[in-house]
């Protein structure tokens, strides 16, 4: 039976598969457990706690060791580095700058086709404006007119308070 | 127990608000538990020394990222494994460049000692050096802390499963070399 498991065990390298076989043959076979090394004997071969305890602390090595890299993480801490939260506002500050940009470049456009468009429009505007009359809120209105000097725009307006 | 847990939990507070001082009592009282383990993967006294160092002075700087729900022995025994691991790295990576070195004959006068001092680094037990690395760390946390599988999957993150195929493995890797010992 135990040349049945052993071979399982080397045909099928499957690490679920072989612990499986572990637990279930060779953990608990005595004649399986006599090929595997005894605990007792382990102990001898592996470099113990209680052997390895009599050597020198290591500590002041790796306090000289840990002063001199917290300073070295202070001098470049006061030079602006990039923590997670100074990374995170970063991008923050790097978004809000792009979508002002964009609203920017977006209104510029905008104004600028305005601009063009009266342009297009200013050779088929007539030469002068005729408002007869104006109402508002079915009332008569006032009418105001106003041209800036050497400007091809004109400005009407309402005013409806008028007795 | 419990109150050593507790003042670990205000030693760890006390070392992220800035007290350096005070990660000298953890260093006391984990170092005896630590160096075994470092001094069985890698099999070499200095460079168990200087990973084990290492592994403290990461530890440090990394106290403010400890999960206190878990156990700061095992995140500390984490850290070791994987400085362990580069440091097997690095050396691997060193020992081709020099066989390169010696093969293109370029620098054979000059790194024939270096080799040989690589080669003949202190050897606690050459039996442990038929093992490999995961399998050397799997065998000192169960023997030397009794960890579980479950225990020692943690630490070296793998799954309970692999950890108890380790085992397995090394215990027969080991019981054959014995037995080839004695036979000759």
């Amino acid at each position: 039976m135990c040349e049945f498991y052993k071979f399982l065990y080397w045909v099928i390298p499957v690490r679920s598969f072989q612990s499986y076989l572990i637990k279930k043959h060779f953990s608990g076979c005595s004649h399986c457990q006599k090929e595997s090394v005894e605990d007792s004997k382990l102990k001898k071969i592996l470099a113990l706690t209680k052997t390895v305890k009599e050597e020198e602390s290591l500590w002041p090595q790796i306090r000289s060791s840990l002063y001199a890299l917290s300073k070295e993480e202070s001098e470049l801490k006061e030079e602006p580095g990039l923590t997670p939260f100074k990374k995170r506002k970063w991008v923050l500050t790097a978004s809000s700058l792009l979508v002002i940009i964009i609203v920017s470049l977006a209104g510029i456009s905008y104004f600028l086709f305005l601009k063009s468009g009266f342009e297009m429009d200013s050779g088929k505007l007539a030469k002068s404006v005729l408002v007869e009359s104006a109402t508002i809120q079915g009332k008569p209105a006032k009418i105001y007119l106003f041209q800036p000097k050497n400007k091809k725009l004109s400005i009407i307006w309402m005013d409806p308070t008028i007795d | 127990m419990k109150q050593s847990l507790m003042e670990e939990e205000e030693i760890i507070s006390r070392c992220i608000s800035g007290d350096v001082e005070e990660f000298g009592k953890l260093v006391e009282m984990y170092q005896p538990a630590l160096l075994p383990m470092i001094f069985n993967i890698l099999q070499d006294r200095e460079a168990a020394k200087d990973v084990t160092q290492e592994a403290f002075i990461q530890a440090y700087f990394n106290l403010n990222r400890f999960d206190r729900k878990r156990s700061f022995k095992n995140w500390l025994y984490s850290i070791a494994y994987r400085r362990c691991l580069d440091r097997i790295r690095k050396e691997k990576t060193k020992r081709k460049f020099i066989k390169k070195m010696i093969k293109e004959e370029k620098l054979l006068n000059k790194d024939e000692n270096k080799d040989k001092k690589i080669e003949n680094s202190e050897i606690f037990n050459p039996l442990l050096n038929k093992l490999n690395e995961k399998e050397r760390a799997v065998l000192s946390l169960k023997i030397n802390e009794g960890y579980t599988a479950k225990e020692i999957g943690h630490v070296l993150n793998c799954r309970e499963s692999t950890v108890r195929v380790h085992v397995f493995n090394a215990k027969r890797k080991l019981k054959r070399f014995l037995e080839e010992k004695k036979d000759v």
